[in-house]
């Protein structure tokens, strides 16, 4: 039976993946341990960067477009659902339109920039970003200026939100869990029933979740509100709505990155010329990467102005947020995906730490300048790139270690 | 809705902004054609000439000197971030532009602390006031900016043709790794070429002081406009950063004074077209 091997291999896939488990039971459990809020916020917003900076990891880090323009698919995102919540809409509809704003946006600059390549791509992205900005600065009424516009908080603890945040996060698991299975379905290879089956499964699981779990989930929060055996706060439940997306987020990109678009993506990186020479049209896979990255950079934005509460122009749309993701890339490690969320981690953890460290934490901005330019001259590479590259040496230098001991070994018995 | 009485004063402004930004972007420029590097902290190094400008013109109240002075600081300064940190990231163009960002954020950072966030000005004397010439009120200063900026245009483009580090400069721009095989030491005019354009850098920040004074955030404001102009011009040529500084700095002033709210999208507009039209720039040479 085919299938019940891919089912194998498939729990192998996770066996294997045990630290990376266990990280993410430790994040879901996290709020339910601890009562430090603090964290809970602070964890909060490290997944939205971490979100925002897997999105650029598949422009620079796989497409090997330098983008200077990501903070546009933020600010955008973020306005967006700053716009739609001031009119009463309800907050997963909203990251839903602000995805699709990104993806307009992320199409748009990769039209703007058809033309050009490598150094010059991303002077026109900063110069698509720049132009945002500055008519985001100048329109008021649009944006509120410099004193910038705030944001209400949806009321996490309504049930109408509770079941569109069940239904979104449902829809989400079903959107993974296809794209998880897709790739195999439309395998020629594999026999007509399997793919069959598949489809049955895929189908039947979706409508069994989305029926089933918002009004169950809905009744669960209820109860507990009722009972307050657990104390359901906004904090606890922002946590979870930024720690979702961005974990769905992860898998989806996962996909992408391995999937053959993904593949074309890395060898456009590579060498465009050749690509080109294969047959693929370039311009189109960098429109698609383009695209791609908006929606999840969009939807980190989306996820950030109700965070935050108060957004301006500056603090969305800046070109800091560009610098400071790159900055997070660099130091996680260029497409690894995983690298730049790590980097993101650590880089939101040190600039809310610092300051409040004795002597140095006066100037954390400028220590953190240091420690900056300490990564980029001591692991140009980033730390996952780093971690694999001496990581594979060690391992290589044991096996020889170990082959020569055996062969020594076998010469002395023999 | 155009006053045209304005028109004059807005050109004279437009010439005198072009000048500090031929000072910045001719570096910037440079920089970029020989070695590859998009420095990102140029704006940075503007502004750390600007402050140094402005404690030196405190304690020796002598404008020439307080030139010289930053001048000579901005080419230690480029020279020794060159030498220590920046020689070792050849080859790797994104750790290039991120430890020249580091760069940026340490010295705004360090502004900060050594000058506060508050902004500050010198008036050099005798350089102050205007004059009127035919019912035009002429700036003093702005004036003199133009003067400066051509004098300084001019001989730097003869040190570029005329002297021998010059001419390495020019060789080096069109393949460095052929000059290296002359035997000429091309690592150790990298890192005079690097300084010599923070030097510029800082020399225009040091004469930007009395006409926009030093704040904290110029490095980045700075930095932006340069890059507008580089590209417009083309990227990595003298020829270019000077026509494109003269396009931006006249087009910037006159939508200031007629239309200030579309000043930095009419900016970011004409790279944008350039970059659509023409991606090697107006004077850069299509490879």
């Amino acid at each position: 039976m085919k299938g019940s091997l891919d089912i194998r291999r498939f729990l192998e896939d996770l066996s294997r993946k045990k630290i990376a488990l266990v990280i993410l039971a430790a994040f879901l459990v996290f709020p339910f341990v601890t009562p430090s809020r603090y964290y809970m916020f602070l964890l909060a917003e490290m997944f939205i960067w971490a979100l925002l900076a897997g999105s650029y990891d598949l422009v620079l880090g796989y497409t090997g477009l330098v983008s200077f323009g990501q903070a546009a698919f933020f600010g955008i995102g973020a306005y967006v659902s700053a716009w739609l919540l001031a009119m009463n809409i309800s907050f997963v509809p909203a990251l839903f339109v602000a995805m699709l704003f990104g993806a307009a946006l992320g199409l748009a600059m990769g039209v703007f920039s058809r033309r050009v390549s490598g150094i010059y791509y991303a002077l026109v992205t900063l110069a698509f970003a720049e132009v945002l900005f500055s008519i985001f600065t100048k329109w008021v009424q649009l944006s509120g200026g410099e004193t910038g516009i705030s944001v209400t908080r949806p009321d996490f603890l309504s049930s109408e939100f509770l079941v569109y945040f069940a239904l979104g996060v449902s829809v989400a698991v079903v959107v993974t869990l296809s794209i998880l299975v897709v790739h195999d379905l439309v395998k020629k290879e594999k026999p007509v029933r399997t793919r069959v089956l598949y489809s049955a499964l895929i189908i039947a699981f979706s409508a069994a979740l989305i029926y089933f779990v918002p009004s169950r989930l809905y009744a669960i929060m209820e109860g507990s509100l009722r009972e307050s055996r657990i104390t359901v706060t906004t904090m606890n439940i922002y946590y979870f709505l930024t720690l979702i997306p961005l974990v769905v987020c992860y898998f989806v990109m996962k996909k992408i990155v391995s999937s053959p678009v993904g593949r074309i993506f890395v060898a456009v990186r590579e060498n465009e010329e050749r690509a080109k020479m294969l047959g693929y049209d370039v311009f189109r896979y960098r429109l698609i990467s383009s695209a791609i990255s908006g929606v999840f950079a969009a939807l980190a934005g989306a996820l950030y102005a109700p965070y935050i509460l108060s957004i301006n122009p500056n603090s969305v749309l800046g070109v800091t947020i560009t610098l400071n993701v790159l900055i997070y890339s660099i130091l996680g490690g260029l497409g690894t995906l995983i690298g730049p969320m790590i980097g993101a981690g650590i880089i939101t953890l040190l600039a809310n730490e610092l300051p409040s460290i004795p002597y140095i934490g006066q100037y954390w901005m400028l220590t953190l300048g240091t420690f900056y330019l300490l990564v980029i001259l001591f692991l140009p590479y980033g730390i996952v790139n780093t971690w694999r590259l001496k990581g594979a040496t060690t391992k290589k230098r044991l096996w020889r270690a170990i082959t020569t001991a055996k062969a020594v070994l076998r010469k002395e018995s023999s | 809705m155009i006053d045209p009485s304005l028109i004059i004063p807005a050109l004279i402004d437009g010439l005198a902004f072009a000048m500090l930004l031929f000072l910045i972007a001719s570096g910037f420029s440079i920089i970029f054609g020989l070695m590859g590097i998009l420095n990102f902290g140029h704006g940075a190094f503007f502004m750390m000439g600007a402050y140094f400008a402005v404690t030196l013109f405190e304690y020796s109240n002598n404008f020439a000197i307080t030139l010289v002075g930053a001048s000579l600081f901005g080419l230690g300064l480029g020279v020794a971030v060159h030498y220590l940190t920046l020689r070792r990231m050849e080859g790797n163009p994104i750790a290039q532009i991120m430890l020249t960002l580091g760069y940026l954020l340490i010295f705004s950072e360090l502004v900060l602390i050594v000058w506060g966030r508050v902004s500050r000005i010198f008036y050099p004397v005798g350089l102050i006031g205007s004059i009127t010439v035919m019912a035009i009120q002429v700036p003093i200063y702005r004036t003199f900016l133009i003067f400066f900026g051509l004098v300084i245009a001019a001989s730097t483009y003869l040190f570029l043709t005329r002297t021998r580090l010059g001419t390495i400069v020019r060789a080096g721009t069109e393949d460095a790794g052929m000059v290296e095989a002359l035997g000429i030491n091309v690592k150790r005019a990298f890192t005079l070429t690097f300084g010599l354009g923070t030097a510029l850098a800082a020399l225009g920040g040091a004469v930007a002081v009395p006409w926009v004074a030093a704040t904290p955030d110029m490095g980045t404001n700075w930095l932006f406009i340069s890059l507008v102009v580089t590209v417009v011009g083309g990227l990595g040529t003298f020829k270019g950063a000077f026509y494109g500084s003269l396009l931006i700095g006249i087009l910037h002033q006159l939508s200031e004074y007629f239309f200030p709210q579309l000043t930095f999208v009419i900016d970011f507009a004409t790279m944008m077209i350039v970059l659509l039209i023409r991606p090697e720039g107006l004077f850069g040479e299509r490879k």
